[in-house]
């Protein structure tokens, strides 16, 4: 080796060991950078033929462990959708208050109860029956308000879900950014782990919205999949989109990826964790299963108080009775049994007459005058037209109608009205007496139908008005779209002779119907129309724009088959307007209607009905299955614990799931953090090595620049 | 020794949590329940909810009979009040009958009977007694012993309804609260018309002496008289017994609504000597966390280099 091959091996020391200073230096002022990926000098001795030559600086490379990375990101998403789970749920329950409070949801609802049995001790009292109409009030008031809340949760979420498609695709953009300016920095030979460490923070971000697998791309920079399998980033970033609805049970659409490509695919079936995956589950299954439950306690509770309420009176008699919006139309088949009695009495509550109603004869017979009044035609609309003829011969004259969906009852003027199931055959549609089905004397009332049983025959007519349409969209279990199905009103079945049980055929029809996807079937006994869907698919309800006539009922509406109807109890249904106008009307007594003509029936102290209502708190009755609480027979006060154990129980897991996550990302992430990021006893260690390296490579040249000098000092010697 | 970002995130992340846990068991001791919503019970909420829900109908049951109490006690006092005017003018007619000197019947008469009246009138709380279901007025309409000889029928003498009142206090049998007026005067104001119509027939009162025909018809009315009083004495009974058995089940309910409030506590209410103990614990952590994490800032190479 000659000496300036001597000097210039020192002179690559210095430079590896200025490098190494640099990247130390680099690596130190970073120490605390979040994403910052330690960097290392990579070195190799330089070779000359016939002998070394000093050391070449390869290159500086990151740190970086691809493994324990990829188990972060995992972690991350996990951590991520279960946070964002629990921070939604935490809230949800939150609105129905500390369970041990009066004035919690629950709480309300034991108020009432305890109203109405202080209401047994004195029945006529004004302020005592304001008091318990007051507490039902209040109790649907807080079920409307935390009804409310959860649609509002809903519609936060999927605001929610729609910022962070937007915040993913800047990430996203950005990685693509990266990857084009690592490329080009690696074709010129240039340090890119700047660049690479800029590119991985912005991966562990979008790695927290959703989960991601992370590969290296041989000319430098990275392509991004989420854990499905779905390219967000290769050479350019994929284009996600998402338009939120924030109306009340708006249909959702669904997280486009590429949507300028025209393929329309869905992105949610790739995603299997991150944030965006948590405010999915979050959105579309446990906030609309607590919304159901809540929208079923609503509804249940309601009806179990009507059924009482309609077979009960108050004092002083009512002459005006409005009844519910039943979605039947007057040609509509009546589909009663049993009988019921109407009882006409004067404004003191003195019996005139009882008007017998008889559904399997198909007659009403006055006991006053012995007439008979016909409705063996057998339609809603011929039982309306025997109660008007039958209330019309009353003195004084009564009268009744049935329109757009609402039987009404007038006792005529300083009349009254009362309406008792008849004790050995009670009248019965779909499990409801006469006044309860049509509602005539209801104290929770409700916009839409408050159930569902709705007594419909396979053979009756259809009734649903021309021109409507039933759509519903398909996904695979994966989510992925398969079909859109439209069942239009139209043809033979917006035909006059139309019955439900054409509509079942066109609704399960194969092919144009859903019949590859599921089964719609009809009750026998209660006449309600459900779907079960085949277990490789998901049918969702997506518009409904059917009507009966003009009730404004559609064919959902009527046989719950929405979320709108069934969790849209919890926002619709509240006290009777004219009972919380007028306490009075609360059906406090029973009145014996076999007494005879001439008694008096109704009087102030019969606290009858009263005690059926409290005793309705603890009847065991049948509850369908609502959201996250399943069918079940128990009372109305257990039925509301469990209601609250469920959102209590809902949350605490995901809390407990948030918590696991938490820990198991800061794991993975100290994992990481232990091989990528900067030791800083290890940097300064290494600046000592790169500092004494340094000082070794100059006392090389300054060697060889002494021996240099002796040997021309040797040939001027020997000149002289 | 790491320094790096990732050791000294741990650390953080550590005190974080138990920052969290310090300010949950704060917030135990300070309100002294272990949560204050559904998602701190967690699956227990529905057992809380549950078991708060059965002490309230306790409660309000428990309510209820304490009300009825305060009912029976005035209407006891009613009854017992008529049973003492109908033995009154028993003793009024033996008197008489002993000192032969009839004179001071009428009076008696009609002191009792507006006595009787006045009792059957009673009300509670602004509603008659006696009335059953009827709310409107009082049970009795005569007014005058005359309005009593003249009444033609029961319809007359009465304003009550056909049931009497009742109340469900969940045992599936409706307890009557009180028998109606009709059912229990009917007989006593009979004997008090007889009476009343025999002065009448001596012209405007019953002289002296007393005619031994007489005597016979007062002997009978006072016995009569007795026979009532006594199903008075009766109902007022039947009323004491009534109190009676509420107030063992308002103790009995009492006692369960106690059960329920410590079966409540037991769920709801933070245990202060856990959470001391976890305080304690807790603390210890904390600091010595934080002096590990503060040691090992101060810990580097550059001190020594």
């Amino acid at each position: 080796m000659s000496l300036s091959n001597v000097l210039l091996s020192g002179l690559s020391g210095l430079r590896a060991a200025q490098s190494g200073i640099s990247s130390s230096s680099q690596n130190i002022t970073n120490a605390n950078t979040p994403g910052y990926v330690r960097s290392q000098l990579v070195l190799a001795p330089h070779a000359d033929l016939g002998g070394g030559g000093g050391v070449d600086v390869v290159g500086i490379k990151r740190a970086a462990d691809r493994f324990l990375a990829a188990a972060s990101f995992i972690a991350q998403a996990a951590q991520g959708a279960s946070a964002a789970r629990s921070d939604i749920l935490n809230r949800a329950q939150a609105n129905f208050g500390d369970p041990a409070s009066s004035s919690s949801m629950f709480g309300l609802v034991d108020q009432f109860w305890t109203a109405a049995s202080q209401l047994s001790a004195d029945p006529s009292s004004t302020l005592n029956r304001s008091g318990a109409v007051s507490s039902l009030q209040q109790t649907y008031g807080e079920v409307q308000r935390v009804g409310q809340s959860i649609q509002d949760l809903i519609s936060e979420a999927d605001q929610r879900i729609s910022d962070q498609v937007s915040q993913a695709q800047d990430l996203m953009n950005r990685i693509a950014q990266y990857n084009t300016q690592i490329n080009l920095t690696k074709s010129t030979s240039a340090d890119s782990t700047n660049a690479e460490n800029a590119q991985s923070a912005l991966v562990d971000q979008l790695s927290s919205l959703m989960d991601i697998t992370v590969t290296p791309n041989s000319t430098g920079g990275v392509q991004v999949r989420t854990s499905g399998g779905a390219l967000l980033v290769g050479t350019s970033a994929a284009t996600i989109s998402y338009t939120p609805n924030n109306g009340n049970f708006g249909s959702h659409g669904v997280i486009q990826l590429n949507p300028q490509l025209g393929s329309g695919t869905n992105l949610e079936p790739y995603l299997t964790g991150g944030s965006i995956e948590g405010l999915l589950q979050v959105r579309d299954q446990d906030l609309p299963s607590l919304a159901e439950a809540l929208g079923g306690f609503a509804g249940a509770l309601g009806d179990s108080l009507n059924a009482v309420h309609n077979n009960s009176a108050s004092s002083p008699p009512i002459n005006n009775m409005v009844g519910r919006q039943t979605g039947l139309l007057s040609t509509d088949a009546l589909n009663f049994t049993g009988k019921a009695t109407i009882g006409v009495v004067d404004a003191n509550g003195v019996l005139k007459d009882r008007l017998n109603i008889d559904f399997d004869a198909g007659t009403i017979t006055s006991d006053l005058s012995s007439t008979s009044f016909s409705f063996t035609g057998g339609t809603v609309g011929d039982l309306a037209t025997a109660l008007n003829s039958a209330l019309g011969a009353e003195v004084p004259a009564g009268s009744a109608s049935f329109s757009n969906g609402v039987l009404s009852l007038n006792g005529g003027a300083g009349g009254g009205l009362v309406i008792q199931q008849d004790p050995t055959t009670p009248s019965d549609r779909a499990d409801r007496g006469f006044s309860h089905f049509f509602g005539l004397n209801d104290l929770v009332s409700s916009s839409t139908p408050m159930f569902f049983e709705n007594g419909v025959k396979g053979t009756d007519l259809l009734g649903l008005n021309s021109g409507g349409q039933i759509s519903y969209s398909i996904q695979d279990t994966s989510g992925r779209a398969v079909a859109t199905k439209t069942i239009s009103i139209s043809g033979s079945l917006a035909a006059p002779t139309a019955t439900w049980d054409d509509l079942l055929s066109a609704l399960n029809a194969s092919g144009t119907g859903l019949g590859d996807y599921g089964t719609f079937t009809r009750d026998a006994t209660t006449g309600q129309i459900s779907f079960t869907s085949d277990p490789r698919f998901k049918v969702t309800m997506t518009a409904d724009t059917t009507q009966r006539g003009s009730t404004g009922v559609s064919f959902s509406a009527l046989n719950g088959l929405s979320e709108a109807a069934t969790a849209g109890r919890a926002l619709s249904v509240n006290v009777n307007a004219a009972v919380a106008a007028n306490p009075s009307r609360l059906a406090v007594g029973i009145p014996d209607l076999t007494a005879a003509l001439g008694t008096q029936v109704i009087e102030g102290g019969d606290n009858r009905g009263v005690a059926a209502l409290v005793s309705a708190r603890d009847s065991v009755r049948s509850f369908s299955a609502a959201g996250s609480l399943a069918a079940q027979s128990t009372t109305l006060g257990l039925y509301a614990s469990r209601l609250g154990g469920e959102a209590g129980r809902l949350a605490a897991d995901a809390k407990n799931s948030a918590t696991g996550a938490q820990a198991i990302s800061t794991a993975a992430n100290d994992r990481r953090s232990k091989v990528e990021s900067v030791n800083m006893d290890d940097e300064l260690v290494k600046m000592t090595t790169y500092q004494n390296a340094y000082a070794a490579s100059a006392r090389v040249i300054q060697a060889a620049t002494q021996m240099l000098d002796i040997l021309m000092n040797l040939g001027i010697q020997t000149a002289v | 020794m790491v320094a790096g970002i990732g050791a000294t995130a741990q650390i953080q992340i550590d005190l974080a949590r138990m920052s969290l846990q310090l300010t949950d068991i704060q917030n135990q001791i300070g309100s002294g329940a272990k949560a204050s919503d559904l998602q701190g019970f967690g699956g227990n909420s529905g057992t809380l909810l549950s078991t708060q829900s059965l002490k309230a109908a306790t409660d309000a049951k428990s309510s209820l009979i304490d009300q009825l109490q305060a009912r029976f006690d005035v209407q006891g006092a009613s009854l017992q009040q008529v049973a003492s005017a109908a033995r009154a003018m028993a003793q009024s007619i033996r008197t008489a009958i002993s000192a032969n000197d009839g004179r001071g019947i009428a009076t008696d008469l009609e002191l009792n009977f507006n006595s009787v009246v006045t009792s059957l009138n009673q009300t509670w709380n602004g509603q008659p007694l006696f009335a059953g279901e009827r709310q409107n007025g009082a049970p009795v309409q005569v007014q005058t012993l005359q309005q009593l000889v003249n009444a033609s029928g029961p319809s007359e003498i009465y304003n009550e309804s056909a049931r009497p009142q009742t109340v469900d206090l969940g045992g599936g049998t409706p307890i009557t609260l009180a028998k109606r007026a009709s059912d229990m005067s009917q007989g006593l104001f009979d004997v008090m018309k007889n009476l009343q119509v025999m002065l009448n027939s001596s012209a405007g009162g019953m002289g002296q002496p007393i005619s031994q025909e007489n005597q016979d018809t007062l002997n009978a009315l006072a016995a009569s008289l007795d026979t009532q009083a006594s199903a008075f004495d009766n109902e007022s009974g039947r009323t004491g017994q009534l109190q009676a058995q509420l107030k063992t089940q308002s103790t009995q309910l009492q006692a369960q609504s106690d059960l329920l409030t410590k079966e409540i506590g037991d769920q709801r209410d933070a245990d202060p000597a856990a959470l001391s103990v976890q305080l304690n614990l807790l603390m210890t952590q904390y600091q010595a966390s934080a002096k590990v994490f503060s040691d090992l800032s101060k810990l580097s190479l550059l001190n020594y280099l």
